[in-house]
C-alpha cells in the first residue's frame, strides 16, 4: 500500500485488491464511519478499471477533516471485487450504482438488479470509455 | 422513484427504495463537455438549491487551476449559497407539509420563495439555474440597492417562520403525525452515511461548513443545529432553525461584506481591455477567451459542501484536456435514499408520507 498526500485534508492510498477489505476493517475500527462515494474509473487502454472508494468520519471531529480515497485496479475484463456494505452499509447505493454504470461486480451485495438504468436496457455499462453516447435530433 | 413495502397487517416489515426513474446520466455527459459547460449541468438535478451544485463544482475545479479567489467573491458565493438554503428548505417544508395533508403549508411556503428566486433573477438572471459562480470569483457584483432588497427579504422572512409555526410546526395534527416517527438512532445514522439536516437530527453535529469551512464560512458566526429524537418532527424542526440561520449569516455576510474585486486577477488581467473597462464599470464579468477551452492541471480534485439537504461530493479526474477523463458527482438526496430503508420499519404504511416529506428526498437530485 502507497499513501500519498494529494493536499492536506485529502490522502489516496493505493492498495491491492485482496487487501481491501482487511484495510477497510482497520479504517472502520479507527472511526471511519462511512463512505462518501464509490465509484470506478475506466482505463480502456491499460484494460483496468479502478474502484474509488472516499471514505470518512462523522462521528470523531478529527477524522471528519479528512478524506481518504481507497483505489484498487481491477482486471477490465472480469472487474470483480469484495462488497464492503458489511462494513461500511453506506457503501450499498454507490455499490450498486458502480454496478449498473460501470460494470464492476461487487461479491456478497445481495441486490442484483439494476438501480439507475431500466431493466431492458441495451449495450454495455455506460460510463466505460468504449460506450458511446448515441447523437439524436436533426445531426443523427 | 418507486417503493416496495413488505408489511404484515399495515406494519411494515421491509422497505425498499427503487430509484433511476429520472436518472440523466450527468456524469457521463460531464465526460463530454468542457469545464465551463459543466456548470449548468450540475445545476439541473439540484434544481431547488443550484448555488450549492454550482459551488460544489467550482471549489472542486479551482483546485486543479490554481487560483486565488477574492475575498468579495468568497461572500457573494456564500450570499446566493444561503439564499439558496433558504429557498431549498422552504421548497421541502412545503412538500412536506402537502405530503401529510396541509395544503396551507405547501401555498405559503412555495409563495414565499417568491422573495428569493425574485432576487436571484435581480442579481444573476435567472430565478433558479444561476450559474453564477464561475473558475475565478463570480459573473456579477451586487447590483445597486440589492442590499436593502435582501434584508427586507429576511426581515420577510423572520416573521413568516412565526406564522409557520402558529399553523403548522405547534399544529397538534403535525406533532401527532410526526413525533416519534420514523426515528433513525444515532449510532445508525453515521453508519448509513445519510447527510445533511436528516443527520444533524438524529444527533450528529456534523455540518460541512464547520467541519471544513470553504469560502469564508470560517470568519462568519453561526450554530450548527443538531437534535437528539432522529424522528420526523425533528427533522422539521432543524430545517426551520437552519433558516434562522441562514438568516443571521445573511445579515453578516451583508454586513461585513470586504469591497475589492469579484473576479480573480489570474483571469481577469486576460480580459481584453475594453471588454475590463466596461466589466469594471457595470459589475458584470465578462468572461476571458481561455473559458472557452479551460484546462486544468493533470491530476485528482474533490470537494465538499453543505447543501441543503446535506453534504454534496465531487470528484473530477483530469487528464489535463479540455475535458474531464472522470467526474463523480454524489449528491445529498442519494445518500439519503437509504434512511428509507430502515427508518420505515415498523412504522405504519400510513406513516410513508410523513417520513419521505421529513427527509426532504429529492428525486431528480439522487439519480442525476
Amino acid at each position: 500500500m502507497s499513501i500519498s498526500v494529494v493536499y492536506p485534508t485529502y490522502l489516496s492510498a493505493v492498495v491491492e485488491p485482496s487487501k481491501v477489505v482487511e484495510i477497510a476493517q482497520k479504517l472502520n475500527s479507527m472511526g471511519f464511519d462511512h463512505v462518501k462515494s464509490v465509484t470506478g474509473i475506466d482505463f480502456l487502454e491499460e484494460n483496468k478499471i479502478v474502484v474509488v472508494y472516499h471514505v470518512s468520519s462523522f462521528e470523531d471531529d478529527e477524522l471528519a477533516q479528512f478524506i481518504l480515497e481507497l483505489k484498487t485496479s481491477v482486471d477490465r475484463l472480469n472487474p470483480r471485487i469484495k462488497s464492503l456494505i458489511e462494513i461500511w452499509p453506506s457503501a450499498e447505493f454507490p455499490e450498486r450504482e458502480t454496478t449498473d454504470l460501470m460494470g464492476v461486480t461487487f461479491d456478497g451485495q445481495p441486490k442484483k438488479e439494476r438501480l439507475m438504468l431500466i431493466d431492458n436496457f441495451e449495450g454495455g455499462p455506460p460510463l466505460r470509455k468504449d460506450f458511446k453516447l448515441k447523437t439524436e435530433g436533426i445531426d443523427a | 422513484m418507486r417503493l416496495v413495502a413488505e408489511v404484515d397487517g399495515d406494519i411494515i416489515i421491509a422497505f425498499e427504495p427503487n430509484i433511476g426513474y429520472v436518472h440523466r446520466a450527468v456524469e457521463k455527459i460531464a465526460e463530454t463537455k468542457t469545464y465551463l459547460q459543466i456548470i449548468p449541468l450540475v445545476e439541473r438535478p439540484m434544481l431547488p438549491d443550484t448555488a450549492s451544485a454550482n459551488l460544489g463544482y467550482i471549489l472542486a475545479l479551482e483546485k486543479l487551476l490554481d487560483v486565488e479567489i477574492p475575498q468579495r467573491a468568497q461572500y457573494l458565493r456564500m450570499l446566493l449559497c444561503e439564499m439558496s438554503r433558504i429557498h431549498s428548505h422552504l421548497y421541502g417544508l412545503g412538500i412536506f407539509g402537502n405530503m401529510i395533508g396541509s395544503s396551507t403549508m405547501f401555498e405559503w411556503a412555495f409563495a414565499d420563495r417568491e422573495p428569493f428566486l425574485e432576487l436571484t433573477q435581480q442579481w444573476t438572471g435567472a430565478r433558479l439555474t444561476a450559474s453564477f459562480m464561475v473558475p475565478g470569483g463570480v459573473r456579477r457584483d451586487l447590483p445597486p440597492d440589492f442590499t436593502g432588497k435582501v434584508l427586507k427579504a429576511v426581515a420577510y422572512m423572520e416573521q413568516r417562520l412565526k406564522d409557520y409555526d402558529k399553523i403548522f410546526v405547534n399544529n397538534p395534527v403535525t406533532i401527532a403525525r410526526l413525533n416519534g416517527v420514523g426515528v433513525i438512532k444515532k449510532s445508525e445514522a453515521a453508519r448509513l452515511g445519510i447527510v445533511g439536516p436528516n443527520l444533524r437530527a438524529s444527533g450528529v453535529a456534523y455540518d460541512t461548513r464547520k467541519v471544513e469551512p470553504y469560502c469564508a464560512y470560517g470568519d462568519v458566526d453561526f450554530e450548527l443545529v443538531v437534535r437528539e429524537e432522529g424522528d420526523c418532527y425533528a427533522r422539521l424542526l432543524v430545517r426551520r432553525e437552519e433558516m434562522k440561520q441562514s438568516i443571521k449569516l445573511i445579515r453578516q455576510i451583508l454586513d461585513k461584506l470586504p469591497s475589492g474585486p469579484f473576479f480573480a486577477e489570474k483571469y481577469a488581467k486576460l480580459i481584453n481591455p475594453k471588454m475590463k473597462a466596461l466589466m469594471d464599470q457595470s459589475g458584470i464579468l465578462r468572461f476571458p477567451a481561455v473559458f472557452s477551452s479551460l484546462k486544468p492541471a493533470k491530476g485528482d480534485a474533490i470537494s465538499r459542501v453543505e447543501a441543503g439537504r446535506g453534504e454534496l461530493f465531487y470528484y473530477i479526474v483530469s487528464d489535463g484536456t479540455a475535458q474531464p477523463y472522470r467526474f463523480r458527482m454524489v449528491t445529498p438526496s442519494f445518500k439519503n435514499v437509504i434512511a428509507f430503508k430502515s427508518a420505515l420499519l415498523g412504522a405504519r404504511l400510513a406513516d410513508v408520507p410523513s417520513v419521505y416529506g421529513s427527509l426532504d428526498y429529492f428525486p431528480p437530485e439522487a439519480d442525476r
